[in-house]
């Protein structure tokens, strides 16, 4: 994108064309701060549901005077030539809105809308009862809702996708809303694992969605990511701050697997001593912390490798905080037997400054099944070594929370050969 | 002339894949751009149509 900014800068500054960017990213924030980076000043729209149903990106699209499409291009090879012809063609004639029909409001629906009201009406999909009238609802809902009232978008998109069970893109954007809501205060339990599930399928249902897989790749385990996904940011705000800008907010900071580095071969820790409790005599957490495992993908064939999230949260009515002064938090995981694990004991340190705390602590490692583990669940023993404070009393604790991670095995392809038998 | 500048701005960017008529149902040469509202990261919505009006070149990205 930078190379169509420095391609284009002259003819946006002397007004011939504008560039305008459109992400495809579940936190479009980051975006922000890439463009800020880059010295990008173009305007930019976040398209996290994927609205415009790409099936990749980079995709670039010439758009004449009058709003109509002239050209599409995924490969700059060809680009400057059409860019040029793009720039020779005369501003089209005006034409009036068209008065169609629309498909996704046909049955029941007998008033037509004007295609450029489309998205401004609030149909009410219960009239139509068809799955492309519940999704285009969940959409223009999910644009509108506060956090807080992501439920109804949920459920407008499970409707569309009960009624068509083919419909990757309900699939795609419950996946899209259920991160969002874990992202927020308004969590519910579950959602990060609802969210996983609900790209695996689909992707299952388009497997050559781009945009699906890689959110799965952007959670999943460093074998199969292409590529770094948010490497950058900490070289951006760098260079930011250097120019005595303010980096753009990030509202979740990348971290994880979002960082990580991908790999060619899973490399197994060797770590077998060192456990920090191993006799469990540290004081348990006494439910102040709600915890919250998954792992992606979410079925783990034999000889694969996942890649184990683990978020801690202070409970509400908890009434303490995380105590930064006193240490980090330590990490012990026990894997299943013949399991390997890329780590065995780590520490985590807050990402926000300050002696005390309340943010979600998160937490992975990435476990190899072995070849030939008969299906069915598997539990990893983990455990997590906390510093609390009491909010009302002041006193400062050292606790153990313990996590049990449940891994499901089976051969995708084996049973699925089965099934179709 | 505009071309050949053109031409060497481009050529230090990577190749995507090939695109071809499926890219998106939404999408297609010589229809118009779908009416579409999206917010910005600061959270505002924003119709696409909004950019009417000029030659607009629209970039559909990620920061990755």
């Amino acid at each position: 994108m930078p190379g169509w900014h420095a391609a284009t800068k002259e003819l946006q500054d002397e007004g011939t064309i504008q560039m305008v960017g459109i992400v495809e990213e579940q936190h479009g924030d980051r975006a922000g701060l890439f463009m800020q980076w880059k010295g990008m000043d173009w305007p930019i729209l976040v398209d996290s549901l994927n609205l415009l149903e790409v099936p990749y990106v980079p995709i670039t699209l010439f758009v004449d005077e009058a709003g109509t499409v002239r050209n599409l291009v995924s490969s700059p090879r060809k680009s400057a030539e059409q860019l040029a012809s793009f720039l020779a063609a005369a501003p089209p004639v005006p034409v009036e809105p068209s008065v169609v029909d629309d498909p996704n409001v046909s049955e029941g629906d007998s008033e037509p809308i004007r295609r450029d009201q489309r998205h401004r009406v609030r149909i009410e999909p219960a009239r139509a009862n068809s799955a492309a009238a519940w999704l285009q609802f969940a959409d223009w809902t999910a644009l509108m809702a506060a956090p807080g009232n992501l439920g109804k978008v949920i459920a407008a998109y499970e409707r569309a996708a009960e009624l068509d069970v083919q419909c990757h893109q309900a699939r795609f954007r419950l996946g899209v809303i259920h991160r969002l809501r874990f992202d927020s205060d308004h969590l519910e339990p579950g959602d990060f694992q609802r969210a996983v599930g609900h790209w695996e399928t689909a992707l299952e249902i388009a497997p050559n969605q781009y945009i699906t897989r890689r959110r799965l790749e952007q959670y999943g385990p460093r074998l199969a990511k292409p590529y770094p996904f948010y490497d950058w940011v900490a070289a951006a705000r760098e260079s930011i701050i250097a120019r005595c800008e303010t980096p753009f907010p990030v509202a979740i900071e990348p971290s994880g697997a979002e960082l990580a580095e991908p790999l060619e071969a899973f490399v197994a820790t060797v770590e077998t001593e060192g456990e920090p409790d191993p006799g469990g005599a540290v004081a348990r957490t006494t439910g102040r912390i709600a915890v919250e495992t998954l792992t992606v993908p979410s079925i783990i064939e034999p000889g694969g490798v996942a890649r184990v999230h683990i978020v801690l949260r202070l409970r509400r009515h908890a009434g303490a905080h995380w105590n930064n002064e006193a240490g980090d938090l330590l990490y012990w995981v026990d894997p299943p037997k013949g399991w390997a694990v890329d780590r065995r004991l780590w520490s985590y340190s807050p990402l926000t400054g300050g002696a005390i705390s309340s943010e979600p602590r998160r937490l992975e490692f990435e476990a190899k099944c072995p070849a030939g583990t008969a299906p069915g669940e598997v539990s990893f023993r983990c455990y997590a070594l906390v510093h609390l404070c009491e909010d009302q009393s002041g006193a400062c604790l050292y606790r153990r929370q313990d996590v049990s991670v449940t891994a499901i095995v089976e051969n995708r392809t084996t049973d699925k050969k089965s099934k179709n038998q | 002339m505009i071309t050949a500048a053109l031409l060497g701005a481009f050529s230090a960017l990577t190749i995507g894949p090939i695109a071809g008529r499926e890219i998106s149902p939404l999408l297609e040469v010589g229809k118009p751009l779908p009416d579409l509202v999206l917010p910005t990261p600061e959270g505002r919505l924003e119709p696409l149509h909004r950019f009417k009006g000029r030659k607009t070149i629209l970039h559909v990205f990620a920061s990755w």
